[in-house]
């Protein structure tokens, strides 16, 4: 079908190019000699300065790590709530409710220090820890809905058809359940990693000694000092993104999900 | 039912748990001496030297102000073995019992600072800290954009700026106040509420002339968002290295100075190895490369000797005899400092 | 609360997780309002309701009242912008629809930081906007450290929170709903504001509680975008605990937005048929 009113199209089509411009901006400026002059001529140098500035590498490897980790917590802890609850998900009492959307809701400067204010009275050492359970903390919730949505899609006769067959529900759940969510828990997964690899305020205030992310370090260089490796960082992470919202449509079921973060 | 949902709830977590510990277990190492610095302040090549030395491997954290280095010392942070709070912080943390008393029979290179900075108001003695760097707050001014009268320059060159559209004040309460008081020939630890309320007025018309206040005028300036900006001499002086043509003033009505030390705080478990770090830098080859590589003012007497002399003598950094007289320290403002806060709020409201 | 005796325990370790990693921490910050600062920036623990009282000072409600117009006014902008976005993503059809998603998605999933970044280096004032403007003999454009700045940091990175549940409501619309209001003789205006609009009117609701929610407690953009020379409620906030070290009032400003959000929440479950998590 062929879209007919210009007016919305024509609203669209300049929302997103308005939305592009400072991103575009950012690509050209990685490739400025000068980058504050578009006069002074391109150049590839500070991109590759990027790969032998170990005080980037640093950064980039913790926010690997710490995205791998709490995107597993996360999607451990989403899938067990999602497998126990989504048959009943709509006759949960408002508290649950509320107490599971919340993560998603609460702004997140309020996030982050109340759980930097639970961790240091917990006389947990911030750290890299901390950031890990910070992250996984609100990615949950964001876990949850995707699985719920996965297993109501799946048809309940399947594991009732296994039961009659003679199949232990542990047996339902390993050979019929579970390879029947994974494309979701892949979703999920990639979901929680891409939130934690972006979060930027709750590492703020959740890391402690010794711990830099990269949107830390990105932070700090934009505020202390300038640092055109910024501008090859900034186009290397936009090709990050790229790819990775790539990954995740082509999951259908987790599309809509892409966005909340 | 139940027990296999538990079975795969634990297997799932014990994974979980098991995969960061694996992870951590590579980062943890026993002999590192955790530091919580500024950003910049120790040059790569100088921290391994000190590895090479004594075998202590340095692991940084750095802060963005003193109040955050605060916050988290006063949460319990633990941890840290060697922290760089200023003065003012460093008075708040020894009236907290927080830091561990220095030794001084561990640093046998003690000797080597100015005897100015023993007689201190916040630590005289230095019972609980060593001293740093030291520094001023000041205006700095691209000269090439906007001109400087002859003589000295007075507070109101940033108050009642020439190119106010491109000028910053410090995103500083108690520095912004300082500014006015200073040019209202008061003291910048003034408890008077009276003439704080003055001075709030008199801000809050600066606050809608200047174009922003922020900590880090630096990169601004450089990028020339910035012509004249309320600034710490170490960042003047760093921008100035970048572009000459910004030039740091210290107002004639006087200023603040600063110093930024080493403190061990009382949760350290390697005093020992921080006092080694502490003495290490107090040594004048090894407090050279680090001044020298960020431009920084020592309070270190015998490594000012190895400085080049157009630096001895650079009145930005180290200042003169008079104007030093004129300085003064930033003082705890106790039960006027939650009043200060809410006038802070109120401009910006 | 009949349902959760019959949870099943994989169910627990969920809920168990939100309790200790959600609502304990918000526990803390509640119990943390009713104490008091002492001179040295250390916490006192004993009970009192200063913070409140102060927070009933004009000072702070002139700042909670400048945010929520603020937020307010982003959040419609969101809106304006927002719905044309959804709107024509539900109907186009093909390529063009995957091609709008994605151009729509990458912007969001590129760092915060770094969008913020984009838009500080776009405004500046000697960034592309002004040089072009001064290439055209136009006077500069002073939009950077102004509390445009900050309203257009908000709706930039706002806007598609609310994009998405407005998205997924139109396309929850059945087509022959539209297709039959046309039928019976309706013009466009009276299909959009009887048929269109009724079914559609939850997806806005929780769309704009989305982004009006978060920006109250907005930090970053005021500070970078808006050169800290307003105060918002989130860096006020942030300011308590950070530079004045007084907790207490800081958790006293967070229990206050925390409070704004349930209320919301709970008008969202009186006016709706469904649970929130149901229409999302």
């Amino acid at each position: 079908m062929r879209f007919r009113n210009p007016l919305v199209s024509f609203m669209f089509w300049t929302a997103i190019g308005l939305l592009y411009l400072p991103l575009v901006y950012l690509v050209f400026q990685a490739f400025l000699e000068n980058p504050n002059d578009w006069r002074g001529g391109f150049t590839l140098k500070w991109l590759i300065k990027l790969f032998d500035s170990p005080a980037l590498w640093e950064p980039l490897l913790n926010s690997v790590e710490i995205g791998v980790l709490s995107a597993t917590l996360a999607i451990s802890l989403g899938t067990l709530g999602a497998v126990g609850l989504s048959n009943i998900s709509a006759f949960l009492p408002p508290v649950i409710q509320t107490l599971i959307i919340l993560p998603i809701l609460v702004p997140e400067v309020i996030t982050g220090l109340s759980l930097l204010l639970f961790f240091l009275l917990c006389r947990f050492d911030l750290g890299f820890l901390t950031v890990v359970v910070a992250h996984a903390s609100f990615s949950a919730s964001f876990v949850y809905f995707i699985m719920v949505e996965q297993l109501r899609k799946l048809d309940p006769q399947m594991g009732e058809a296994a039961q009659d067959l003679g199949a232990k529900p542990s047996e339902v759940f390993w050979k019929v359940t579970l390879p029947n969510i994974i494309p979701g828990i892949m979703g999920g997964w990639l979901l929680a990693f891409t939130l934690s690899f972006d979060d930027f305020l709750i590492s703020f205030f959740t890391s402690g000694a010794g711990l830099t992310t990269l949107p830390l370090k990105i932070y700090s260089l934009m505020r202390i000092g300038i640092s055109p490796e910024l501008n090859g960082l900034s186009f290397v992470m936009i090709c990050i993104s790229t790819c990775l919202v790539l990954l995740l449509i082509s999951k259908e079921q987790s599309r809509k999900w892409v966005l909340k973060g | 039912m139940g027990t296999q949902r538990i079975a795969i709830l634990f297997l799932g977590l014990a994974l979980v748990i098991g995969g960061i510990l694996f992870l951590r277990g590579k980062v943890a190492h026993t002999n590192t001496l955790r530091i919580c610095t500024w950003s910049n302040y120790f040059p790569e090549e100088s921290l391994r030297d000190f590895t090479d030395k004594t075998g202590i491997r340095v692991e940084l954290t750095y802060i963005s102000s003193n109040e955050e280095l605060f916050a988290k010392l006063k949460a319990g942070a633990t941890g840290f073995d060697i922290i760089q709070p200023s003065d003012y912080i460093s008075s708040r943390l020894i009236a907290l019992s927080m830091l561990a008393p220095i030794d001084p029979r561990l640093l046998p290179n003690l000797h080597h600072l100015d005897p100015y900075y023993f007689s201190l108001p916040y630590d005289p003695g230095l019972k609980y800290t060593v001293p740093f760097t030291f520094g001023t707050t000041g205006i700095a001014v691209n000269t090439s954009k906007v001109s400087v009268p002859e003589g000295q320059l007075s507070w109101s060159f940033l108050l009642d700026s020439p190119d106010a559209g491109h000028t910053s004040l410090l995103d500083d309460m108690r520095e912004v106040f300082s500014a006015v008081l200073f040019f209202k020939g008061l003291s910048p630890n003034s408890r008077d509420l009276a003439s704080l309320q003055n001075v709030k007025s008199d801000i809050s018309k600066v606050r809608d002339r200047v174009l922003m206040f922020t900590s880090e005028p630096k990169p601004l300036l450089l990028k020339q968002e910035l012509t004249v900006a309320h600034i710490f001499s170490v960042d003047a002086i760093q921008a100035h290295r970048e572009n000459p043509d910004i030039k740091f003033f210290i107002p004639k009505e006087g200023g603040i100075i600063w110093t930024d030390n080493f403190a061990i705080p009382s949760t350290s478990t390697r005093i020992e190895q921080a006092h080694q770090f502490i003495n290490f830098f107090l040594e004048p080859q090894n407090n050279l490369t680090v001044v020298e590589a960020n431009l920084l003012a020592t309070p270190n007497k015998s490594t000012r000797q190895l400085l080049p002399e157009a630096l001895q003598k650079d009145p930005s950094m180290y200042p003169s005899q008079e104007t030093l007289a004129k300085l003064k320290f930033l003082e705890d403002l106790g039960d006027a400092l939650p009043r200060l806060s809410r006038m802070w709020t109120e401009l910006k409201s | 609360m009949k349902t959760t005796q019959y949870l099943p325990s994989s169910a627990w370790a969920f809920l168990i997780w939100l309790i200790t990693m959600t609502l304990l921490p918000f526990t803390i910050i509640l119990g943390m309002s009713f104490l008091e600062r002492t001179e040295l920036g250390t916490i006192l623990f004993s009970f009192s309701l200063r913070n409140y009282q102060q927070l009933l000072d004009w000072v702070y409600l002139k700042v909670l009242v400048k945010t929520v117009w603020l937020a307010l006014m982003a959040t419609l902008s969101c809106l304006a912008i927002g719905f044309p976005v959804a709107y024509y993503l539900a109907r186009v059809q093909g390529t063009m629809k995957s091609l709008g998603l994605i151009l729509l998605f990458i912007p969001f999933w590129t760092n915060f930081i770094l969008r913020i970044y984009g838009i500080v280096s776009l405004f500046g004032s000697n960034g592309i906007l002004n040089q072009l403007l001064m290439f055209l003999g136009l006077p500069k454009a002073s939009i950077l450290y102004t509390r445009w700045g900050v309203y257009f940091g908000l709706v930039y990175n706002y806007l598609p929170f609310l994009v998405v549940p407005i998205y997924s409501s139109l396309e929850k619309l059945d087509p022959f709903l539209r297709e039959a209001a046309f039928d019976l003789g309706a013009t466009r205006f009276q299909t959009f504001r009887k048929v269109i609009l009724p079914n559609i009117k939850e997806g806005l609701f929780i769309g704009s509680i989305f982004v009006f929610i978060p920006m109250l407690g907005e930090y970053v953009i005021p500070d970078l975008l808006g050169g800290a020379k307003e105060a918002f409620l989130g860096k006020v906030m942030v300011e308590q605990f950070f530079i004045l070290q007084d907790w207490p009032l800081g958790s006293a400003i967070a229990t206050m937005l925390s409070v704004l959000l349930l209320a919301a929440l709970w008008l969202q479950n009186r006016w709706t048929s469904k649970g929130l998590a149901h229409a999302i």
